[in-house]
């Protein structure tokens, strides 16, 4: 046989496929390509039930540990939703405890570790952002990370349950009241807010948090 | 060595009925994967849910047919070309070509239209496959069946050459596209090359030695080094892309280039005992 009709029919056949896949690929839809994608989804809010525990486990094995490393940063892009977390671009400006070589680095800072879609709610699914919002365009934040995954420029989430993420600015606070039943906001309703509490007392629980260690690591 | 004669042959292998049958065998396969791939993307819609599309294709440990081409890769590199100097024997067509390029050059440019013939028989379907993914799926789908999350697969993986994969995806799925036509160009020149002996009188003797030495590196491999905890000569942990398994590529890469120099160390003494016989 010869080869020009063997590659002829390959091509051919190919071709055909291409096209179906083409005139399908206009029907996907894509969160990265619409405005404000989050507000789709619902968020965890923090109860008065864990609260404590968190903050007394940051107060020992976070704030301190060696493990983590501690950066300013400065957010550069909104998130990028990506498959099952959410990334943003962040430039470290200071290194106040390991990461020394990120200082001045362009780094993916993961702002949501969880991502379902397939959650019964009135929303698309559910966001894990870890209690804290994400990053603000143009904002300074300190953060924890567990250093980079090897060879690439994502930073190593820290695996805890609380994304502990501090503006180096004043922002509002709105608490969402939740229930036993659900314990989550859509996120619409606390997009502004820093952190996701279900009362003023968390958030002013979280502010005296989030004063001591700006003043331990001042820009 | 003879230019026109290395042309002609590599003609000759590509005009075979069985190269044709390796490249639609292969184009079959890969079709198919590509329509299940392509029902998989329509159930789920949103592009941040989907899986990789590089990571679907017909050599990947997560394609659904991967362990049929892996099992069959052997037989299907050596098919276009096993029985060639079995063939030039059996017709005394050697005799003819011998008379006019030498025995060198006969060995040689025989090795090396096997070697680049092979190299396109197979290059051409992943290509194929890799023009028909970027065009068809989207690219800035992250999924990867061993990780929960984009960032947790990037935290695991274990493929060869991850972090080109991680930085580039289309690069990493060119460029292992022609590390697995490489490694099927390798497996016919050393096929053919075992051949050359007179030993080989029938035609189906001629797939065999790719498989005897395939299966005995492998039984060294799980036998000897490490108890077969990391993977070095096994070539169905190494031709599955995105396979997680511990592997060192580079032994891999140096039973291959081994493989292609004895081959041409093969036919360099055997052409050279025939001279002197001569």
């Amino acid at each position: 046989m010869k080869f020009r009709y063997t590659l002829l029919i390959s091509v051919i056949a190919v071709a055909v496929c291409c096209i179906i896949g083409l005139l399908q690929k206009k029907d996907y839809t894509n969160y990265n390509d619409i405005d404000k994608p989050f507000e789709r989804f619902e968020v965890g809010v923090m109860t008065n039930l864990l609260i404590d525990g968190q903050i007394g486990f940051f107060e020992e094995n976070v704030e301190d540990g060696e493990e983590f490393v501690v950066l300013a940063v400065e957010c550069i892009e909104e998130p990028v939703i990506r498959y099952n977390c959410a990334t943003q671009k962040v430039k470290v400006i200071k290194s106040f405890r390991g990461g020394d070589d990120l200082v001045g680095k362009t780094v993916e800072y993961e702002c949501s570790k969880g991502i379902d879609n397939y959650s019964v709610c009135e929303t698309d699914g559910e966001m894990a952002l870890g209690f804290f919002n994400k990053m603000i365009p143009g904002k300074k934040y300190l953060v924890y990370i567990n250093g980079m995954i090897k060879d690439t420029p994502y930073c190593e989430d820290t695996g805890l349950a609380m994304r502990w993420c501090f503006c180096y600015d004043e922002l509002p606070i709105i608490p969402y009241n939740v229930n036993a039943m659900n314990a989550d906001a859509p996120y619409t309703a606390v997009k502004d807010s820093e952190f996701f509490v279900q009362n003023e007392e968390i958030g002013e629980k979280l502010l005296q948090v989030k004063k001591r260690v700006l003043n331990k690591y001042p820009l | 060595m003879n230019f026109r004669l290395f042309c002609a042959q590599v003609r000759y292998i590509l005009r075979k009925k069985s190269s044709a049958a390796v490249i639609f065998i292969l184009m079959s396969v890969i079709i198919v994967n590509y329509f299940g791939n392509l029902a998989e993307c329509k159930k789920i819609v949103e592009v941040t849910d989907m899986f990789n599309p590089f990571s679907r294709v017909m050599m990947s440990s997560y394609s659904k047919y991967s362990s049929f081409v892996i099992a069959f890769f052997p037989i299907l590199a050596v098919l276009p070309t096993a029985t060639l100097f079995v063939d030039d024997r059996n017709t005394r067509i050697n005799m003819y070509i011998l008379g006019r390029s030498g025995e060198k050059g006969y060995y040689i440019s025989k090795l090396l239209s096997i070697f680049t013939a092979t190299f396109v028989i197979f290059i051409i379907p992943f290509f194929l496959e890799f023009v028909m993914t970027v065009i068809a799926f989207p690219l800035e789908s992250g999924g990867m069946l061993h990780g929960p999350s984009y960032t947790d697969s990037m935290r695991t993986s274990n493929y060869i050459l991850d972090s080109l994969f991680w930085k580039n995806n289309i690069i990493y799925a060119l460029v292992m596209d022609i590390v697995l036509a490489l490694a099927a160009a390798c497996l016919a020149i050393f096929n053919s090359a075992i051949t050359i002996f007179p030993i080989f009188r029938y035609k189906i003797f001629s797939f065999l030695p790719v498989y005897v030495f395939l299966y005995i590196v492998r039984v060294i491999d799980e036998r000897l080094v490490d108890a077969g905890s990391v993977s070095r000569f096994d070539y169905v942990v190494m031709l599955n892309l995105f396979d997680c398994r511990a592997k060192d590529f580079r032994y891999f890469v140096g039973m291959l280039v081994i493989m292609v120099l004895i081959s041409f160390a093969v036919v360099g003494l055997y052409s050279k005992r025939k001279e002197v016989v001569l």
